[in-house]
């Protein structure tokens, strides 16, 4: 079920009513949500409800056994466990093909002809996103930090939690869990930031989203027919297309859950206004970056033995990032650039002298627009269909190509694309720009610029186009 | 949990008061292009505001709007004539038409224009742009609800089929001032200025085979209406228009279906024309394509069967 369509209306009404009209009790509320959270997801593929419910009994039972047992060695073993079997699945049902079929192509380099059969796999939605989330609890458990529960009803629900089950946030226990045991009252204030923050990821998803993706998809189909400026444009609008289509998915699912009183962390936070590729990635995906720094890079060692220890350690996370993308060598490629320019930030980090405040502006506004540089040019490797296609599209635009007239993109995109972004840089203090900027005007303005929102969104609103981050 | 509902009731009362204000605003000015879905508006237009009160109604498909003029018609026969055919459309929607003006209207004749297509179950509704105007409809709705592109929303929610429908909007704001634009379909009727082409020839010639599959409830749907004419006294005729010889030859199951026909003819007493075989069908000057006539070939086809009717009067 997607967020942008009319059953997804139908369902959210239905579940909101029953929930805090009908189901007023905790453990009610919680069976509801399971119930509700499973239908969401079996809506696309019901045969995959077995793979989602297998992977939550798995870690619940595990969960267990780990406070259970005081034997490390044992302890270790349920750890290890739980990390092979769901490693295992998401390995096969995401990488099996892409690894065989990488296998066959070295040997075939040495003149070796392997006949391994590859699978016609589909890929379950959001197991990368509910493999994490599940995984982060056991590894919890197992450091301690965190007491399992033994309602499994409650454990399910905030695994298969439908706002955020397909594409995030990826929720630690330590936050989502404990809500599912905390008694919810009605917050009128909560709930209505919630509808304006899924108005304005709505609004993101779209009308610019998709807008861009009609646009710019056939470019990259095909980016033999084009010339490096159309390239240039339309990996710049690519670049605006992730953003508002990941933010705008996890805007929904942020507001939906505020309807139910959940809080869920924030996904990104401005991530074009960062002024370095560290800071890029403090802002971008949130829950998956700090995932990866909790549970793989403090563990390998983080920066606690020495600088070139720190280097290897964030070369893998940025390599593991790439592959957790996608099943493709574009993304591992992807990570390995960003790991690049990444580095050097790590040894820029201290401010060597002052500057007077007005340098300083001009100096962020010049760190800012190097960064999107940066980060738009790799998005080049993130969006192209293979290597093939990155050569074509990097020779293009380092080239003279580049200065060739363009392929004519619709104004209106360039504009809403705009209001977007200002709207975002005058509420970058809020957590969400919509509501802290919303929270200063009157109503009768406010309500204004909601239906404006509204119409805008149902005039370009054409067939629901998935989100990006669902392939993931 | 009563304020976060009176809030939001609020919020929706005014939205959709908007909603309906947009949508009586799209949906006056679409309707008067002239030209656009097949200058089907024009018809739905006279339809929803009584403007048809013909004598005789022609009923059919694309075959119907282009090979029968009403003008001629109505001098030979001294009757007022309409064609009320759809263009691409199969029964089922040519029924919604018959059902909407035997609402307002019983006219004295019906002409079924019949053609191979008209029976078969197609995957989607053609055209379905046409129906936009006049979507808060029972009966629009009963007869295009199964296209895949509508859901219950667009029916029955104020503007929300207007959603993403950026080209009928855009033509809805350019008809704030249309008096101009010269009438498409006149009556109903659109003569096709298009002649034979070596493209169609050679279309023609890589078209393969076909077997038309009959659908069921699209047969009995026919047999409902025109038992619902007999019924009013509606005096029926079927009539087969010409048909290029070439493109007779593609459709496997031709005969069948034209028996089809015979047998509901004749369990009806109904009159049958089939100019089919008639030496027009052999000669490219009078077509467009292998089953389209054009604007020369309708006129002498229209000529030809008002005699016939005439002398049945």
């Amino acid at each position: 079920m997607l967020f942008n369509s009319s059953v997804f209306a139908i369902f959210l009404c239905i579940v909101f009513c029953l929930y805090w009209l009908v189901f007023k009790q905790t453990k009610q509320q919680n069976v509801l949500l399971l119930l509700a959270s499973l239908f969401f997801y079996g809506w696309w593929d019901w045969r995959f409800l077995s793979l989602i419910c297998f992977s939550s009994v798995l870690d619940f039972a595990i969960g267990l056994a780990l406070q259970n047992t005081q034997i490390q060695s044992k302890r270790k073993w349920l750890l290890i466990t739980s990390i092979v079997v769901n490693i295992g699945l998401l390995f096969t049902f995401k990488y099996y093909n892409f690894f065989v079929e990488s296998f066959i192509t070295v040997f075939q380099t040495f003149g070796i002809n392997l006949n391994i059969q590859t699978l016609s796999i589909i890929l379950p939605l959001g197991i990368s996103f509910y493999t994490f989330q599940t995984l982060s609890y056991t590894i919890d458990v197992y450091k301690r930090v965190f007491e399992p529960t033994k309602d499994i009803i409650a454990f399910m629900a905030y695994i298969s939690f439908f706002p955020q089950l397909v594409a995030g946030p990826i929720e630690r226990a330590s936050n989502l869990l404990p809500q599912f045991f905390k008694k919810r009252t009605f917050d009128k204030t909560f709930a209505l930031e919630g509808l304006k923050i899924m108005l304005w990821g709505f609004f993101k998803k779209i009308v610019i989203a998709d807008g861009i993706s009609v646009l710019i998809d056939p470019i990259f189909k095909s980016p033999e027919q084009y010339n490096g400026a159309t390239l240039a444009v339309a990996g710049m609008l690519f670049a605006v297309q992730i953003y508002a289509d990941f933010s705008g998915y996890s805007e929904i699912a942020i507001g939906t859950a505020r309807l139910f009183a959940f809080r869920l962390m924030k996904n990104f936070n401005y991530p074009y206004f960062a002024s370095s590729i560290i800071e890029f990635w403090k802002r971008w995906h949130i829950s998956l970056t700090s995932w990866f720094k909790d549970y793989i890079y403090i563990p390998l060692g983080g920066n606690r033995y020495g600088l070139q220890k720190q280097i290897i350690n964030t070369c893998i996370i940025f390599i593991i990032s790439g592959i957790w993308h996608g099943a493709n060598i574009t993304f591992i490629l992807w990570g390995i650039a960003h790991a690049f320019f990444f580095i050097p930030g790590i040894f820029l980090r201290k401010k060597i002298y002052a500057i007077p405040a007005f340098v300083n502006s001009i100096l962020l506004i010049g760190k800012i627009f190097y960064t999107n540089c940066i980060v738009i040019l790799l998005w080049f490797l993130f969006r192209a269909e293979s290597m093939k296609d990155v050569t074509i599209i990097f020779s293009k635009i380092f080239s003279s190509n580049i200065f060739h007239q363009s392929v004519e993109f619709p104004v209106y995109i360039y504009i809403l694309t705009c209001i977007v972004f200002i709207t975002e840089w005058f509420g970058r203090t809020y957590d969400f720009a919509i509501v802290g900027i919303a929270n200063k005007a009157p109503r009768a303005i406010r309500w204004g610029v909601y239906y404006i929102l509204i119409y805008t969104i149902l005039y370009y609103f054409e067939t629901p186009l998935q989100y990006i981050y669902f392939q993931f | 949990m009563n304020g976060f509902f009176r809030h939001i009731i609020l919020f929706l009362a005014i939205l959709i008061i908007l909603a309906i204000g947009i949508d009586i605003w799209i949906s006056s000015h679409l309707r008067k292009s002239k030209s656009y879905s097949a200058g089907e508006y024009a018809v739905w237009n006279d339809i929803f505001a009584d403007r048809i009160h013909h004598d005789i109604l022609i009923y059919g498909s694309s075959r119907a709007w282009v090979h029968f003029s009403p003008y001629i018609i109505d001098s030979v026969t001294k009757l007022s004539t309409y064609n009320m055919g759809l263009d691409g459309q199969s029964f089922e929607v040519q029924y919604l038409r018959h059902v909407k003006i035997f609402k307002r209207h019983i006219p004295k004749i019906v002409i079924f224009s019949l053609d191979v297509f008209s029976l078969e179950r197609d995957t989607d509704i053609y055209n379905v742009e046409q129906f936009l105007p006049y979507m808060p409809d029972y009966d629009i709705w009963k007869y295009t609800h199964r296209n895949k592109g509508f859901t219950m929303f667009d029916y029955w929610l104020p503007a929300i089929r207007y959603a993403g429908r950026r080209k009928e909007i855009s033509l809805a704001i350019s008809q704030i001032d249309s008096a101009q634009t010269k009438l498409y379909r006149n009556k109903g009727y659109k003569p096709i200025d298009a002649y034979w082409s070596k493209q169609v020839e050679e279309n023609l010639q890589k078209k393969k085979e076909r077997y038309v599959v009959i659908d069921s409830t699209l047969k009995m749907l026919f047999e409902r209406c025109v038992a619902e004419c007999i019924a009013k006294q509606v005096r029926v005729y079927f009539v087969y228009s010409p048909e290029h010889i070439l493109g007779q030859k593609h459709i496997v199951n031709r005969d069948s279906i034209l028996t089809i026909y015979s047998q509901i003819a004749k369990k009806y007493n109904v009159r049958f024309y089939d100019f089919s075989s008639e030496a027009m069908c052999l000669s490219t000057k009078y077509f467009y394509n292998a089953s389209h006539l054009n604007s020369v070939g309708s006129e002498l086809f229209s000529k030809k069967l008002a005699d016939s009717l005439a002398l049945t009067f």
